[in-house]
């Protein structure tokens, strides 16, 4: 297969930002956590299965002590 | 009268500005005065004491000293701190030069995207963090959920005392890495283009360039980096006081935990002070031998 | 322009001054108190019907964290001045005590000549198990008298096809039987806990284990009792129990949560050794209901002695350095003379003033914390008590998460108690 030079870098250029977004990704993942978790009642956040989205219906957690 | 010359005009000038200069930062010297210098020979001065906060401090010496010599909590705390603080750095530096390098590079597409992804658990205060990823960390939390799943591995995160302090290392190289990332990447915005290029003429590959070039000239920025990074890292405290609270059976037990424990639980100020004299040592004989090392290295 | 600016200047030093003045004129009071809801709204309606019956004097409450507390009440009282009153648990207020920082009762401030007669509008012996007395001197009131007693919840009881009465456990074998039976688990995991504990703050697996060696007759209260039975093998068998609770039988795993009263409530944990009757208020704020909930005494060794789960307590003092302390501990007198308000949630105050009948009332299985209560093993009275509880805390943690042998632990324990209690 005949990849000119420009087409190495194109591709090198694809895998370096993938990998890096990958990593952004991951330094991200406790922020989302942290913000869909505070929408979340108390008991929720421990909860077993794990539930990852809060229950639909905001105003419940907002009117609940 | 006679005019003086011009050079003695210009002596005496600057002699008036420095003496301003003196009175420009008298405030600031005189709250650092007050807040860092005072409390500091104020600790010394109580390692030599004994006090439990109420009452009169009583003379006892060196009887502090020798005793923290003697208790194996101590060297146990040192020792935990020790290695939090190579792991720390190594982990720290590695990973946010390559990020740096890679988020220069003009391969890369979304530069202030990717930095700033990187950078935000900088901004976000230690303590939360520490919450977060204490939930994340529990039996049925996110990361044992996902590895379990995944992996099939059920990692004991904070309740073995092998892998605890690992996983004070992981949160803390997460939460820092975009702050020394940037640190290198200031460093290497440094470094004119026109030597990579001229390099790339001669036929020099990345790897070459990369020793050839770019480490000798980020020589300052890499010492500045590891430096802060060791002393910052040596005195961490939110990260244990809030995760583990010392860990299971004191295996995160860092020098400023038992620092705070013995003074504010167990009400021993002279001895805890006596402690926070051996780390400030730790540190000035780190800094003398850093100075030392790098000072005849470093550029005028 | 100029005119003008003065004018201004001249009003707000006189606004200042005038307010600065009327704040002269009335009395201050400083209350630093912990923070447990639904108990602040009750102390905060006592500072408002104070102030209103007594306009010149004006009360102000700092809720703290209950972990907080002995830190900030030390700050406050030895930075000298801020701090008129504060509560205390009687694990922590022999500090106090002992160093100076409360002052002693004033019988005068409760109307009372004597300190007798003011001892008598409490409980007999609650001010000794509150913490309120130290060294032949009474220095606090009593705030809240509780005990621990064991909890169950008998919804996963009857889940895992017990009887919620007949099979309510009364040895700690039976314990733990019980516990393995409720405890559920997910690919190997132990996703629910038969049994919790908070294992990090070291008073509560303290003051299980001391229930445990004051069931095999040591002397833990005092210091020196507190030291010889370290040698005994009771003390060995006490501190095995516990620590197979995590260990070895396999009904607690301690990464699954830290607050065992938090994952009761959500359910995660099937029982637990750390509440009071006070707890009823609390599990009102969770999922758990109190039909699936059961306090029973604490299980006992076979052949041990006949005492229940450890009684503490909170006291309320009057800090040395006060300068109005007449009207100090009148504060306190009032503070603390709510005693119906606080039974409604299950919180247990020995003021004699307190209609027993409203005990029975108010607080599910009152006969079991009475009886409890009566039963238990008063704690140890001494400055030295955080200390102590570290080390007792960390032998245990030593078993639990760093593998050491129950031995090993309990001769790590001798050495760190003799250098403490020296």
């Amino acid at each position: 297969m005949h990849i000119s030079n420009r087409g190495k870098l194109k591709i090198a250029a694809l895998v370096l930002n993938l990998v890096l977004l990958i990593i952004g990704i991951i330094y991200l993942i406790p922020f989302i956590w942290m913000v869909l978790s505070s929408f979340k009642l108390n008991a929720d956040v421990l909860s077993i299965p794990i539930k990852i989205l809060p229950e639909p219906g905001i105003s419940k957690v907002i009117l609940t002590p | 009268m006679k005019k003086k010359s011009i050079g003695i005009q210009k002596a005496t000038y600057y002699n008036r500005l420095q003496k301003q200069g003196y009175i420009f930062i008298l405030p600031t010297l005189l709250l650092f005065s007050l807040f860092l210098i005072y409390p500091m020979l104020d600790a010394f001065r109580l390692s030599l004491y004994e006090w439990n906060f109420a009452g009169s401090p009583l003379y006892i010496g060196l009887k502090n000293f020798i005793k923290l010599f003697t208790t194996k909590r101590f060297w146990s705390s040192y020792s935990v701190t020790l290695q939090f603080t190579f792991l720390s750095v190594f982990l720290l530096m590695f990973i946010s030069f390559w990020l740096s390098l890679a988020f220069t590079s003009k391969l890369c597409w979304f530069k202030q995207l990717y930095q700033s992804m990187v950078f935000l658990p900088v901004i976000l205060p230690m303590v939360a963090i520490a919450v977060v990823w204490k939930f994340m960390f529990q039996s049925t939390g996110l990361l044992s959920v996902v590895f379990l799943d995944i992996f099939g591995w059920n990692i004991p995160w904070l309740t073995s005392t092998k892998v605890a302090p690992y996983t004070m290392v992981l949160v803390n190289v997460w939460k820092f890495t975009g702050y020394y990332m940037v640190m290198f990447i200031a460093g290497l915005l440094n470094i004119p283009d026109v030597y990579h290029e001229a390099a790339k003429i001669d036929g020099a590959g990345f790897w070459r360039r990369l020793v050839h070039i770019t480490l000798p000239l980020l020589k300052n920025t890499i010492i500045l980096v590891f430096v802060s990074c060791a002393i910052f890292s040596f005195g961490t405290f939110a990260l244990q006081y809030v995760m583990t609270g010392g860990g299971p059976s004191r295996s995160t037990e860092v020098l400023t935990l038992l620092i705070y424990k013995e003074a504010f639980e167990y009400t021993k100020f002279g001895y805890s002070a006596a402690i926070s004299v051996m780390f400030f040592l730790t540190l000035f004989i780190f800094s003398i031998i850093q100075l030392k090392i790098f000072s005849s290295e470093a550029e005028v | 322009m100029k005119k003008l600016t003065i004018v201004f200047v001249l009003l707000f030093l006189l606004i200042s001054i005038s307010i600065v003045w009327a704040q002269e004129e009335k009395i201050n009071i400083v209350h630093y108190h912990w923070t447990q809801p639904p108990y602040d709204e009750i102390n905060a309606r006592a500072a408002k019907t104070f102030m209103e019956k007594y306009p010149n004097v004006n009360i102000e409450i700092i809720f703290i964290a209950d972990p907080d507390m002995p830190t900030k009440v030390r700050t406050a009282a030895l930075g000298g001045g801020g701090m008129d009153t504060f509560a205390m648990p009687n694990m922590q207020s022999a500090w106090f005590m002992a160093n100076g920082i409360c002052a002693e009762i004033m019988p005068s401030a409760f109307g009372k000549e004597t300190i007798e007669e003011v001892l008598e509008m409490w409980q007999e012996g609650s001010l000794q198990k509150t913490g309120g007395f130290y060294n032949g001197k009474y220095y606090g009131i009593p705030f809240e008298m509780s005990s621990y007693v064991a909890w169950i919840n008998t919804g996963h009881m009857k889940e895992a096809g017990l009887d919620p009465v007949a099979n309510l456990p009364k040895t700690w074998k039976e314990f733990v039987d019980t516990c393995s039976k409720m405890t559920v688990r997910q690919n190997d995991v132990i996703v629910r806990n038969g049994f919790a504990i908070n294992l990090k703050a070291s008073v509560f697996p303290f003051l299980v284990l001391h229930s445990f060696m004051e069931q095999k007759g040591l002397d833990w209260p005092t210091e020196q009792g507190l030291k010889d039975s370290l040698d005994t093998p009771e003390a060995l068998e006490a501190l095995t129990t516990f620590t197979n609770f995590a260990t070895k039988d396999g009904i607690f795993n301690p990464g699954l949560f830290d607050d065992e009263r938090e994952g009761f409530g959500n359910g995660l944990c099937s029982s637990f050794l750390t509440g009071g009757s006070w707890y009823w208020g609390v599990l009102d704020s969770y999922s758990v209901a109190r039909e699936d909930v059961a306090p029973i005494p604490y299980p006992r060794f076979e052949g041990g002695k006949d005492i229940g789960g450890p009684v503490y307590g909170y006291c309320v003092f009057v800090a040395e350095q006060s300068k109005n302390k007449e009207w100090a501990w009148k504060w306190l007198d009032h503070l603390a003379s709510q005693p119906e308000a606080f039974i409604e949630h299950g919180y247990f105050q020995p003021r004699n003033s307190l209609d027993p009948a409203l005990a029975d009332k108010y607080i599910l299985n009152n006969d079991v914390f009475d009886a409890e209560r009566r039963n238990g093993a008063a704690l140890l009275a001494s400055p030295k008590f955080s200390e102590t509880q570290d080390a007792v805390g960390e032998a245990i943690r030593r078993v639990v998460f760093g593998g050491m042998s129950n031995e090993e632990s309990m001769n790590a324990l001798k050495e760190e108690l003799s250098d403490i209690l020296e």
